[in-house]
């Protein structure tokens, strides 16, 4: 047994050595002391790129004694101004960057945006590269973990933008965080789980982060909603809120608040401009009935249609229809923004005629079912003749009978 | 008129020289039609005479027809079967598409399936009914203990024809439906294990709507034909039961007077089946869908008695446990002819039998009502 076993303990000690040495030459020695900085380190992308401490930090990793680990080339803590410079030391080398398929251009941007002005200016409260992907623990935007992942990053930006202090100083909108939370924009993401519904980065932008001008809104709401900006675009407010400095999709929508597009809009917003009995309002007032209207015809078709099939009748066509009568009601809605009555009509109206026509078609499917109830009553007088014709042959039985009435 | 008669009559008499006309005759009335014994060795003319002469209880009067209304619910039900089979596919992949071709493309298919379906709850009623009615008469005491077992086995055994049925049309509702029974099935002790066994598994697979159809269609009427067949002979050779005080009469008057009024019920009761199958109609569901459950799905309503039982009682109790007590009930209910013994034969002699009997009544129904609501 011993014989074996020291070959083992020698086998165990060398890769234990071998481990350190591979540790050493790795990520350094700077864990020795940094421990805790160490574990956010492991956690993060860089670790695994085959980074290390020295990359950023200068010194000499392979020691552990603090005065040769701390001396040549070592740099301490970066200044919150030297930051970005530094990350961009390898974000903007395009070598570097090709195999991850990342953009150069992100300091180029970032030195556009208003926190980069600001930054220049000798700003000390904006927001560096770490502020938002961490210092040590950076992870990869693919990681739900991730501060800048698409879930996190109203929260991330939260951090500075819903921060009281901040806000006062800088007469920044207040809580912007918060009412993102309560918009559709938010739901869509969060409830209904879906990853293209914009956070903050997508309409502020992501490292040239700055706020959309008045005019610029309909172009940034339009990189989505782009029906919609094409009829805005034709309207009549698109010169009005120009005139007044009002911001084009925000006047009604509100900016990050913003309500799901329902029929309620057009009740709600139109009277914070539009005087009560003006043309406009009575415009508003059309179209919201004319989108109403088809909606319902809609519904009662569907009604209709499942009626039959309870039956079962023949109905897979006028389910199709209905189906193209759905998709026109869907576009109506981006149709609203042209604040004309025709050209809503014009797509609601195919909804309508599709609904009304199917309505019809399957209820005179129904009805001629009729013809079941007009069977039974039919059935009932045969039924009827037959019991009467029955008793009186019983009536006549006991009484021609000899012994009747025993 | 006549003429008629002879010419019938010898055409009788030519049968008679060549087949046992008074056996078969014998045969076809067992089933309630005709309840005196006859003696197959005469010709059928003199057979019947003799039969008719003797002294029999007042027929035809309520509840002595339910007998034969349960035995022609079932031809009915024959018929109608057969009728649906002609378009019927038992595959799960065919079987939802060809039960809507029947309902929706065949001529009147959707009529032959709503009578089949209510004329299936109609029968269970009636059974049940009858059921009920032999229970408060004692129609189980020396010597009808037999017609009792059997009367019970074919309530059972139509149950289990009309759960075989609901499978059949295998849309959504019924799919589910059947899931949760088997479900219960799995739990009861012996004859659930048994069930699943012959039912291919606890869930709903091919084999299980092949198994099922066959047995729909084949096993089950053949059983039931055997257990009305058993039935009515015993009620022939014992004579129909009567009550203290009613008299017995005999000739040919009393059995037309029966006859007649027996197609007076009938004709009744198969004009509210066909109205009730005309302005009730059963929706017809979507087809199966098996990642989710429909809302309503729940085990056919005689059935729910047992799903409520399971329910009401804690968790904690083991489900084998709830199980055996379900089963051990059926199997009471069974034989119990052989545990009640008392000789009082009048209802107001056995208040406390059926006093427990109504009480076992209600505790079901309220089990029934609790399993609705929690399915």
């Amino acid at each position: 047994m011993r014989s074996v076993g020291r070959p083992r303990i020698g086998v165990v000690v060398g890769l234990l050595l071998l481990s350190g040495a591979v540790h050493a030459s790795d990520v350094g020695r700077c864990g020795v002391c940094h421990s805790d900085i160490r574990v956010q380190f492991d956690a993060g992308i860089h670790k695994s790129e085959g980074f290390a401490c020295v990359n950023c930090h200068g010194g000499n990793p392979a020691s552990d004694d603090m005065k040769i680990a701390h001396g040549g080339s070592f740099k301490g803590v970066p200044g919150r101004r030297e930051i970005p410079p530094l990350c961009a030391s390898c974000h903007s080398n395009i070598e570097l960057m090709k195999p991850y398929n990342l953009a150069t251009d992100q300091y180029a941007l970032y030195q556009s945006s208003q926190h980069g002005r600001l930054l220049a200016q000798g700003n000390p409260d904006v927001a560096v590269c770490t502020d938002c992907h961490g210092t040590h623990e950076i992870r990869p935007r693919s990681d739900p973990q991730s501060s800048v992942n698409i879930t996190n990053i109203p929260k991330t930006c939260g951090r500075c933008h819903s921060d009281a202090k901040i806000i006062a100083k800088y007469k920044l909108p207040s809580d912007p965080s918060a009412e993102y939370y309560g918009s559709v924009h938010a739901a869509a993401l969060y409830k209904a789980g879906n990853l293209n519904s914009p956070d903050c980065s997508r309409c502020h932008g992501v490292h040239g982060a700055a706020p959309p001008g008045v005019g610029d809104v309909s172009k940034v709401c339009g990189q989505c909603h782009a029906t919609a900006r094409r009829y805005f675009d034709m309207s009549p407010h698109k010169e009005a809120l120009a005139a007044g400095g009002n911001p084009e999709c925000a006047s009604c929508h509100s900016n990050h608040a913003i309500a799901p597009a329902d029929d309620k809009v057009l009740e709600t917003t139109c009277h914070s401009c539009h005087e009560p009995g003006s043309t406009a309002l009575g415009v508003a007032t059309q179209i919201e009935a004319e989108i109403a209207r088809a909606r319902v015809g809609v519904r009662e078709a569907e009604k209709l249609v499942e009626e039959a099939e309870e039956v079962p009748l023949e109905v897979d066509d006028y389910r199709s229809r209905l189906e193209d009568a759905r998709t026109y009601l869907t576009e109506a809605l981006p149709v609203v923004h042209s604040f004309s009555v025709k050209e809503v009509r014009d797509v609601t109206g195919r909804a309508t005629s599709i609904s009304e026509e199917v309505s019809v078609e399957v209820q005179e499917k129904i009805d001629r079912l009729r013809w079941r109830r007009y069977g039974l009553i039919i059935f009932w007088f045969y039924i009827l003749v037959t019991i009467a014709l029955l008793v009186r042959w019983r009536y006549g039985l006991e009484k021609s009978a000899p012994g009747a009435g025993a | 008129m006549g003429d008629a008669r002879t010419r019938a009559g010898r055409v009788l008499d030519w049968l008679e020289v060549r087949l046992n006309i008074t056996e078969i005759f014998s045969f076809l009335t067992n089933f309630g039609l005709f309840t005196a014994e006859l003696d197959t060795k005469k010709p059928l003319r003199s057979a019947l005479d003799e039969a008719l002469a003797r002294p029999m209880p007042s027929y035809a009067r309520w509840p002595r027809v339910l007998g034969i209304l349960t035995m022609l619910l079932f031809l009915l039900q024959c018929l109608t079967g057969t009728l649906l089979a002609l378009y019927y596919r038992p595959t799960p992949e065919a079987a939802y598409d060809s039960v809507r071709m029947i309902v929706r493309d065949v001529t009147l298919g959707w009529f032959v399936q709503q009578v089949h379906f209510w004329g299936s709850a109609l029968l269970i009623v009636i059974l049940l009914i009858r059921l009920l009615r032999f229970f408060y008469d004692a129609i189980y005491k020396p010597p009808r203990e037999l017609l009792w077992v059997i009367g019970f086995l074919l309530f059972i055994a139509t149950t289990h024809a009309d759960f075989t049925g609901k499978v059949m049309t295998f849309d959504s509702r019924n799919y589910w439906s059947a899931t949760r029974s088997l479900e219960i099935f799995s739990h009861l002790p012996v004859v659930g294990s048994l069930f699943v066994f012959l039912a291919g598994g606890g869930d709903l697979s091919e084999v299980t709507l092949v198994r099922f159809y066959l047995a729909h269609i084949f096993i089950l009427p053949t059983v039931l034909f055997i257990l009305f067949y058993l039935h009515f002979q015993g009620v022939r050779h014992l004579g129909l039961s009567h009550r203290e005080g009613e008299q017995s009469e005999g000739g040919r008057l009393v059995y037309h007077r029966y006859l007649l009024n027996l197609s007076i019920l009938l004709t009744v009761v198969f004009a509210l089946l066909v109205t009730v199958a005309v302005l009730l109609p059963h929706p017809f569901a979507a087809p199966p869908d098996l990642l989710s459950t429909p809302a309503g799905a729940r085990p056919p309503w005689y059935l729910l008695p047992v799903y409520g039982f399971f329910e009401i009682l804690p968790r904690w109790v083991p489900m084998p446990f709830k199980g055996s007590i379900v089963v051990l009930l059926g199997v009471g209910i069974c034989i119990l002819p052989f545990l009640d013994r008392s000789a009082p034969v009048q209802p107001s002699g056995r208040r406390g039998v059926i006093i427990l009997g109504a009480m076992l009544l209600l505790i079901a129904l309220l089990l029934g009502v609790y399993g609705y609501r929690h399915a």
